[in-house]
C-alpha cells in the first residue's frame, strides 16, 4: 500500500503514527526480557528479586564465577568446534550435492533428490533412539563426533544450492570443460563462487541451529566436561544449592550474546535467505 | 588450470577407458553424490526404518537383547494416561499457538510493511529471540514468571489481578509456555509474511486505489488471497514446530518431565522421557511412530485444506 504522494507529509499522517505506535511497543515487549536478563546477570548476590532495571548493587560476579571457575569456557569451545565442523561440512557437501543435482543428467536423479527432501519431513523425535543405538554402536557416546554425526549434511542445504547453482549457465561450464577444468573444478571454482550468497544462508543457519541445538546434545552427552553450551547453561542451576538467578542469567547471556552479535552482522543475508531459500511454498 | 591431484590417477584411469564426454559427466555425478546420498540413507532413512522396527521390539538400552513382541508397544502406548495428557496437550498447543502467531504476525508483518522510515530497525527487534536459544529464553522467561518474586506477579499486583503462580499451576502452565514460544518465534514468521506481501504487485493495490478500495476492501481483496501460499506455508511450519516442541517444555515444566501433574507433558518430551529415564527403547519407538504418522496426516490435511490457487 503505497501512495505516491509526498512522502513528508504522509510521514505524519495518523495511520502512519498509529502503526510506529504498535510496533514500538511490541518491540519494547520483545526487548525487555533481554533488559532485564542483562539487568539481573549484573545485580549482586541476593539482590535479584529487586524490582529495578538498575541494579542497586552493581556486580560482575556472576560473569567473573562462570568465566573463572566454571566450566562454561570449555563448553563454548566444545559447541564453537561443534557448530565450526559441520557446518564446514553441510557448506561443502550441501553445495557438491545440490551443484550435481542441479547440472548433471543421470539414472536415479530424481528419485535420490526426492529422498534427500522426503528426510526434511521426519521429525527428529522419530530419529534419536536408532541415532543413540548407532552412536553407542560405535562408541561415540559424550565424544564430540557423537555429537556432530546427525548434523554433517542438510537436506534443506541441499534443496537451497540446488536452486541457486542451477541458474548458473550451462555455458559457463561448458567454457570451463573446453579449457581442461575438471569436472570438480567447475564446481570448486565456478559454481561455488557464483552461489556465495545462497552459501551464506546456509552456512548461517546451520551454524545457528547447531549453536542452539539442545535435544541431541542433551542425549548424547553424559560428562561435565563435554557438554555443549546448551546443555551445560540448561544445568547451571542444578549444579549448585538453590535457585542462582544471577548464574542463570549472565549463563544465558553469555550464551546469546555470540549469536545476537553474527545476526547484527548478517542480518542482510538472513532476511534475503528467508526470502530465496524456497520457504515461500 | 591445474589438475586436482588427489583425482590424478583417478582422471587417468577414466581417460583410459575412453569414455564420452557424456559418460564421464554422469560418472563423476555418481561419484559426487554418492557420500551425501549414503548420508542421508544411513543417518535419516535408515534411523526411520530401525524406529518401525524397535517398535515392535521389546527394547531395553541395558539389556542388548531384542525380543519381537507384536503390537504390546503400541497397545500399552495407547492405554497409557500419560500418552493420552501428551497427546492433548500436544494438540493445544498447536490449537493455541498457530492462530496467535498468524494472526499477529501478519499485523507485525503489514505494519513491518506500511511504516516508511525505521523499518529495518523495527524488523530486527522481533527477529532476535529467533537467533537466542531457547534455553536462554527459558532462563529468563522462569525467572519472570517466578511465582511471588516475578517481575510478572508484581506486573499481575499493579494491574490489580489475581495473583497467579503461571508455571506452577497445573491450570495455567501450559498456556505459559505457550505464550513463551509464541514471543519467541513471532518474529520469525512475520519476516516470512513480509517477503510474502513484498511479492504482491504494488499495481493491484494502485488500481484497487483509482477504484477507490478502502483499505480493509484492498486488504481482504487483495493481499489476502495473494498471501495464500504464504499463510499456508506459515500455519504448516508453525503446526510442525508446535508439535515438536521440546526445549521449552523441557526447560520450563516444574520438574522437566511435563509437571505439575503432566499438565505440560507433549509428545516428544514423552519420547525423551521414555527412551532415556524409563530406558524403554521400543516404547519410546511406538510413541514416535505414533507421532510422525500424527504430524504427517495433520500437514497433508492442511495442505489440501487451506491451498487456493490464484494466478498472478
Amino acid at each position: 500500500m503505497r501512495e505516491t504522494n509526498n512522502p513528508n507529509r504522509l510521514w505524519l499522517r495518523p495511520g502512519q503514527i498509529a502503526q510506529y505506535g504498535l510496533l514500538s511497543i511490541g518491540g519494547f515487549i520483545m526487548i525487555f526480557p533481554y533488559l532485564w536478563m542483562v539487568s539481573t546477570s549484573l545485580k549482586a548476590r541476593g539482590t535479584w528479586y529487586n524490582i529495578s532495571l538498575i541494579p542497586e548493587q552493581f556486580s560482575l560476579e556472576h560473569y567473573d564465577r562462570l568465566l573463572g571457575t566454571s566450566l562454561l569456557p570449555r563448553w563454548y569451545l566444545n559447541t564453537l568446534v561443534v557448530a565450526l565442523v559441520a557446518t564446514a561440512s553441510v557448506a561443502f557437501f550441501s553445495s557438491l550435492a545440490g551443484y550435481v543435482f542441479a547440472k548433471y543428467e543421470f539414472f536415479g536423479r530424481e528419485f535420490m533428490f526426492m529422498i534427500i527432501l522426503a528426510t526434511i519431513m521426519i521429525p527428529t523425535e522419530m530419529m534419536i533412539v536408532p541415532w543413540y543405538v548407532g552412536i553407542a554402536t560405535i562408541g561415540w557416546i559424550d565424544t564430540l563426533p557423537g555429537i556432530m554425526m546427525p548434523g554433517m549434511l542438510s537436506a534443506f542445504g541441499v534443496f537451497v544450492m540446488r536452486q541457486f547453482i542451477a541458474n548458473t549457465p550451462d555455458e559457463l561450464l561448458d567454457a570451463g570443460r573446453i579449457d581442461g577444468v575438471s569436472e570438480f573444478g567447475l564446481f570448486w571454482r565456478i559454481c561455488l563462487p557464483l552461489a556465495r550468497p545462497a552459501l551464506a544462508v546456509v552456512v548461517i543457519f546451520t551454524f545457528l541451529g547447531h549453536w542452539n541445538d539442545f535435544l541431541w546434545p542433551l542425549i548424547v552427552v553424559n560428562s561435565d566436561n563435554m557438554q555443549t553450551l546448551q546443555v551445560g547453561l540448561s544445568r547451571l542451576s542444578s549444579l549448585e544449592t538453590g535457585a542462582d538467578w544471577g548464574g542463570t542469567m549472565s549463563g544465558a547471556a553469555l550464551a546469546s550474546i555470540p549469536m545476537l552479535v553474527v545476526f547484527m552482522f548478517f542480518q542482510k543475508q538472513i532476511v534475503r535467505g528467508m526470502k530465496m531459500s524456497g520457504l515461500k511454498g | 588450470m591445474t589438475t586436482e591431484r588427489p583425482y590424478a590417477g583417478l582422471k587417468k584411469l577414466l581417460a583410459t577407458r575412453r569414455l564420452t564426454l557424456t559418460q564421464r559427466k554422469k560418472l563423476w555425478a555418481y561419484i559426487f553424490v554418492a557420500l551425501p546420498f549414503a548420508y542421508f540413507l544411513i543417518v535419516n532413512i535408515s534411523a526411520m526404518l530401525n524406529s518401525f522396527i524397535f517398535s515392535f521390539q521389546d527394547y531395553m538400552t541395558i539389556s542388548t537383547e531384542r525380543t519381537w513382541i507384536g503390537l504390546d508397544n503400541y497397545t500399552s502406548t495407547l492405554s497409557n494416561p500419560i500418552f493420552h495428557q501428551a497427546l492433548r496437550n500436544t494438540l493445544v498447543f498447536a490449537a493455541v499457538r498457530v492462530p496467535v502467531v498468524t494472526v499477529l504476525g501478519l499485523g507485525v508483518a503489514l505494519m513491518l510493511h506500511n511504516i516508511r522510515r525505521a523499518k529495518g530497525f523495527f524488523r530486527m527487534l522481533y527477529f532476535i529471540p529467533f537467533v537466542t536459544s531457547g534455553v536462554a529464553i527459558a532462563w529468563v522467561f522462569k525467572f519472570l514468571y517466578l511465582p511471588n518474586f516475578g517481575l510478572f506477579t508484581h506486573l499481575f499486583d499493579a494491574l490489580g489481578l489475581p495473583r497467579q503462580y503461571f508455571l506452577g499451576d497445573p491450570r495455567t502452565a501450559l498456556l505459559s509456555i505457550i505464550a513463551v514460544t509464541i514471543w519467541a518465534s513471532l518474529g520469525y514468521y512475520a519476516l516470512i509474511f513480509l517477503a510474502g506481501l513484498e511479492d504482491i504487485p504494488v499495481e493491484f493495490y494502485e488500481a484497487a486505489m483509482v477504484d477507490g478500495a478502502s483499505a480493509w476492501q484492498r486488504f481482504r481483496n487483495i493481499t489476502l488471497p495473494l498471501l495464500n501460499r504464504t499463510i499456508v506455508l506459515v500455519v504448516i511450519l508453525c503446526m510442525i514446530s508446535s508439535l515438536q516442541n521440546f526445549t521449552f517444555v523441557r526447560m520450563m515444566s516444574k520438574d522437566g518431565f511435563g509437571g505439575p501433574l503432566n499438565s505440560t507433558v507433549t509428545m516428544s518430551l514423552l519420547i525423551y522421557k521414555e527412551a532415556f529415564f524409563s530406558l524403554r527403547m521400543g516404547g519410546a519407538s511406538a510413541i514416535a511412530v505414533i507421532f510422525f504418522a500424527i504430524i504427517f496426516v495433520l500437514t497433508l490435511v492442511q495442505r489440501r485444506l487451506l491451498v487456493r490457487e490464484f494466478e498472478y
